[in-house]
């Protein structure tokens, strides 16, 4: 707070400060000695009285000793030096200061009295103008006239007489001559002398309250060895007081005293009283209130002080009005500078008192016209740094424009961005095609993806690519950003570069591959559509007879009443789903893996609801199936189906020919014809088998994973296709079953030693009139586990029998068992594997199944030959 | 001759990289299928560099490969991955790894690879 006290102020605090503590040293020094002064003026002043007074009881007390003497002349009174001796005073007349009466009796009492009352009265602390005191018996004495000649002496006699105090007091005699009282006694010299003093003071009294009646209070002491003998207090109004001092103390040894009496404080100022012969009789004192001293130092010092207030009060205002003058001056510097500050530099300050002023504001008038300059200056090189500014940036758009020219020629999308991760401005137009806006400033994360995930592995990597030092680390994070991208539809390959410019940028560039894309559909469609159409063509047999069974599995749906048994249905849907999958005619089977959907959700419809469903659904599955023959037929011709290179033959016809060529031809040349028409009517099993090679090779490419497989044919084993049409379907699911579950990823069976190509054999051999067919694989074997899982999950098994392998290898054939949870085009329904055991059980036949985990699994199908 | 230690849990994928490791550069001073095996061979053997599999029993590659750089902070190590890890691969970037190769791996281009970090 003190900081920010304004200067003035603190002057004048200081000021005073230092003003009122010098004050107070001086005066606490002065003070003393004034004290002393005003009392050493006051008593030279008084001194006068003092002497007057002293001179007084010198001339009273001589005038009394020659009256004294005189009157001992007379033999009246004796005046005596020295206290032996003896006087005898009368008067007759108490008005009359002493006065030589020839003594009568009444006189002589009446003196003495009045001699008591002068020469006691201080003793006994008042002094009494008692004129008619009398001594009662005295008195009587003398108003009965019985004076007796005796030694009588009255009690105040005796009193003075008698007293210690005073010695050799000796008036005792009362003597009655010619009715006369003769008063004798004998008062000592000192006594004579008090009373004498007492006489003069009476008249210093007089004549010193007429003469000193201006005094205040003042008081006249006597004293001898320190003992106060009496004393008059003068007050002001000229009434005279006399008051007896009960005590009082000399209170220290100097000129002065100061005595208490009654309570007040006087200051005395005592001298010595000299008698006649140079004996000190007693000290005499003026005295006077120290009061009053009090009272006039106090009165001087208010004026002292009150003239000092006046006096501090107009130097501080002296000061501050210098002070205020000084920093008016000051306040025109400052806003000097404030002009200067806010650029006007016209106004000088021109300040003609005190020196330091003046410089300062030298000062600021010389910074004034240097700052002018300097602004000057400023503006010019302001000027021409704006036109090289100016100057930069049109060549800077032009580069910028040579840039853009070169990208938008590529006619990719290119653009840069650095490690704040937003797009340079300079970016191809191709890439705002590509983002249907424009892209400068935006996050190259936001721009790309969507999800947030992306975003940040995005924004991760290529900060991890450009802070990167090491080269080939650079090159590892740059491989890890994606490589392709969909945005707003369009297909985009995306590459990316390192700009090593002054910062590190990354170039992306965008490929659109859209076109190349549909290109790239369009020929797999096409290669799919060829593939259909070989396999067709060299299937074209099998082909025609599933298209034949198919229609009449679609008549049958169409029939309200067949539609009975769905898991029947379902399971030739399932078989020839699978089978026109394998001749790649995909749109088939695609529909039909649709309506397996279906079917497995509609168990709980009610008939007549399923029925119209079913028969929608037939309707869309025709449509679909005539479009594939149109393709075909489109290729191989409308007539595919009806003209081939070769005869087109049923097989009731073929029978009828034998049965004819039987009649006509004898027995031995009948047996070739026969094996002849039992060839061209059957086919091998094993190259039936190894039709499903291609197949088999494509699910699993599918699934990522490698087999080969191995045809081995023990026996030639010829079948009747006609015939054995729904085993030979069904051998579909094995094969799928094999794929799907036994053969594992080639990485897992590098793993456990094995070849990364799954094998899967088949055998074809026979025995008797029993036809076996074993296929194989060397894959990971039932997962037991797995399926004592489902069977006790689906209540097929008891959970003692999780152990058993034999009821486990039952269920797998059971229909609707999966252990997959999903299902899709190929497998996971549940139906395959029971379709394989009905198919071989209708030909009297059976399949078992052995497995051990982790080294493969056999189907072993046997059948009989129904030849 | 600088020496490589092979870590992956595919012994056909430690056939495959011991066939085509140049053996004129690349001395094969150990082998480990799984992480804790890795990391005890690799503190007696201190290899200057190591192929790391990914995903591994006991021990995964990304916890291997901080510990190995853990011991030895200047070691070469080259991820191995299945393709679609490619956050993982990053991490590992990020705690040190040098490079990485994604199985299958094309073998012309695991020897180029090889080649050319022995020159760095």
């Amino acid at each position: 707070m003190i900081k920010n006290m304004s200067l003035k102020n603190i002057a004048i605090v200081l000021f005073c400060i230092i003003y009122f503590f010098f004050n107070f040293i001086v005066f606490s020094i002065f003070n003393k000695s004034y004290v002393e002064k005003i009392r050493n003026d006051f008593l030279e002043q008084n001194k006068y009285s003092l002497d007057m007074a002293k001179n007084y009881i010198f001339q009273e007390v001589d005038n009394m000793t020659n009256f004294a003497r005189q009157i001992a002349d007379d033999q009246i009174v004796r005046y005596a030096f020295n206290k032996n001796e003896y006087i005898s005073v009368s008067h007759d007349n108490i008005d009359n200061p002493i006065k030589i009466l020839p003594l009568n009796k009444v006189a002589q009492v009446k003196m003495a009295a009045d001699l008591k009352n002068r020469l006691f009265g201080w003793r006994e602390g008042k002094i009494r103008r008692d004129i008619n005191f009398y001594d009662r018996q005295l008195n009587r004495m003398i108003s009965t006239g019985d004076i007796i000649e005796r030694n009588y002496t009255p009690k105040y006699l005796m009193d003075a007489i008698g007293r210690g105090e005073i010695p050799g007091a000796d008036l005792g005699i009362i003597e009655l001559e010619n009715n006369e009282i003769f008063l004798r006694g004998v008062v000592p010299i000192h006594r004579i002398n008090r009373m004498g003093v007492v006489e003069v003071f009476e008249n210093i009294n007089s004549v010193l309250a007429n003469e000193i009646k201006m005094a205040i209070n003042r008081e006249v002491i006597i004293k001898t060895n320190d003992r106060i003998v009496t004393s008059t207090l003068y007050s002001g109004t000229g009434l005279l007081e006399n008051y007896k001092i009960e005590k009082g103390f000399i209170t220290n040894k100097r000129d002065y005293n100061i005595i208490e009496i009654m309570d007040k404080n006087i200051i005395f100022h005592f001298q010595p009283l000299y008698n006649y012969t140079g004996e000190k009789i007693a000290d005499i004192g003026v005295g006077f209130y120290s009061e009053n001293i009090e009272k006039i130092y106090r009165e001087t010092m208010k004026k002292i002080i009150i003239s000092e207030i006046l006096f501090s009060i107009f130097i501080l205002v002296v000061i501050y009005l210098f002070m205020a003058f000084i920093f008016e001056h000051f306040d025109s510097i400052v806003q000097s500078i404030k002009n200067i500050s806010e650029g006007e530099y016209e106004d000088k300050i021109n300040i003609s008192f005190g020196k330091e002023l003046k410089i300062l504001s030298g000062a600021v008038n010389t910074l004034s016209d240097a700052v002018r300059v300097r602004e000057n200056e400023l503006r010019d090189l302001n000027i021409t740094l704006e036109s090289k500014v100016e100057q930069r940036t049109s060549e800077l758009e032009q580069s910028n424009n040579s840039l853009k020219t070169l990208l938008d020629n590529t006619g990719q999308g290119i653009l840069f961005y650095g490690g704040n991760l937003l797009v340079d401005q300079n970016y191809s137009s191709e890439c705002s095609r590509i983002f249907c806006k424009e892209i400068g400033n935006s996050s190259i994360d936001e721009i790309l993806f969507k999800k947030e995930r992306d975003r940040e592995f995005f924004r991760e990597s290529s900060i991890s690519v450009l802070k990167e030092q090491n080269k080939r680390r650079r090159k590892a994070y740059l491989e890890l950003l994606p490589t392709e991208i969909e945005i707003n539809r369009y297909k985009l390959k995306i590459e990316y570069k390192i700009i090593e410019a002054e910062q590190n940028k990354i170039m992306l560039i965008l490929t659109d591959l859209t076109e190349i894309k549909i290109l790239e559909d369009k020929i797999k469609n096409e290669r799919n559509r060829l593939d259909m159409i070989v396999r067709v063509v060299t299937n074209s047999y099998f082909f025609r007879k599933m298209v034949k069974d198919f229609n009449i599995l679609i008549k049958k749906m169409e029939n309200e009443s067949k539609i009975d048994n769905l898991d029947n249905l379902l399971m030739e849907i399932h078989t020839f789903k699978g089978n026109f999958s394998q001749l790649r005619i995909s749109g088939i089977s695609s529909e039909l893996n649709r309506f397996e959907d279906f079917i497995q959700s509609a168990y709980s419809l009610p008939k007549s609801i399923l029925f119209i469903k079913v028969v929608e659904r037939i309707k869309k599955i025709k449509e679909v199936l005539n479009a594939e023959i149109e393709t075909i037929e489109g290729i191989l011709g409308k007539n595919y189906f009806v003209e081939n290179e070769g005869y087109f033959i049923s097989g009731l016809e073929m029978d009828a020919i034998r049965e004819e060529v039987n009649k006509a031809v004898n027995e031995e040349n009948y047996a070739a014809i026969a094996a002849i028409f039992d060839k061209l009517k059957k086919a091998s099993l094993a190259e039936i088998i190894k039709r499903y090679e291609s197949y088999i090779y494509e699910l699993a490419n599918k699934k990522g994973k490698m087999v080969k497989i191995e045809v081995q044919e023990l026996d030639k084993v010829y079948i009747d296709e006609a015939k054995y049409s729904l085993f030979i379907n069904s051998l579909v699911h094995i094969f799928r079953n094999l794929v799907d579950h036994g053969i594992e990823y080639p990485e897992e069976r590098a793993a456990i030693g094995k070849k990364e190509y799954g094998k899967i054999k088949c055998t074809v051999s026979k025995d008797g009139n029993k036809i076996q067919l074993y296929i194989s694989d060397d894959g990971a074997g039932i997962d037991y586990k797995k399926i004592a899982e489902k069977g006790i999950s689906e209540g097929w098994i008891a959970k003692e029998e999780s152990e058993n392998k034999s009821k486990l290898l039952e269920l797998i054939f059971r229909e609707r068992f999966s252990v997959k949870s999903e299902s899709d085009e190929i497998s996971g329904r549940g139906i395959g594997l029971s379709a394989v055991k009905k198919a071989v059980e209708s030909y009297f036949g059976n399949v078992e199944v052995l497995s051990e985990q982790g080294k493969g699994t056999e189907f072993r199908i046997v059948i009989r030959d129904i030849n | 001759m600088k020496k490589i230690m092979l870590v992956d849990d595919s012994y056909f994928l430690r056939e495959s990289l011991k066939r085509i490791i140049p053996k004129d550069k690349y001395i094969i001073v150990g082998e480990a299928d799984n992480g804790l095996e890795a990391l005890e061979k690799f503190r007696e053997l201190l290899p200057d560099y190591v192929t790391l599999d990914i995903a591994m029993p006991d021990m995964d590659g990304l916890t291997a490969l901080k510990e190995m750089l853990a011991i030895k902070a200047d070691t070469k190590i080259i991820m191995c991955s299945a393709m679609g890890q490619r956050p993982i691969l990053k991490e590992a970037l990020d705690a040190g790894a040098l490079d990485f190769i994604i199985k299958p791996f094309e073998e012309s281009k695991v020897v180029e690879l090889l080649n050319e970090i022995f020159e760095e």
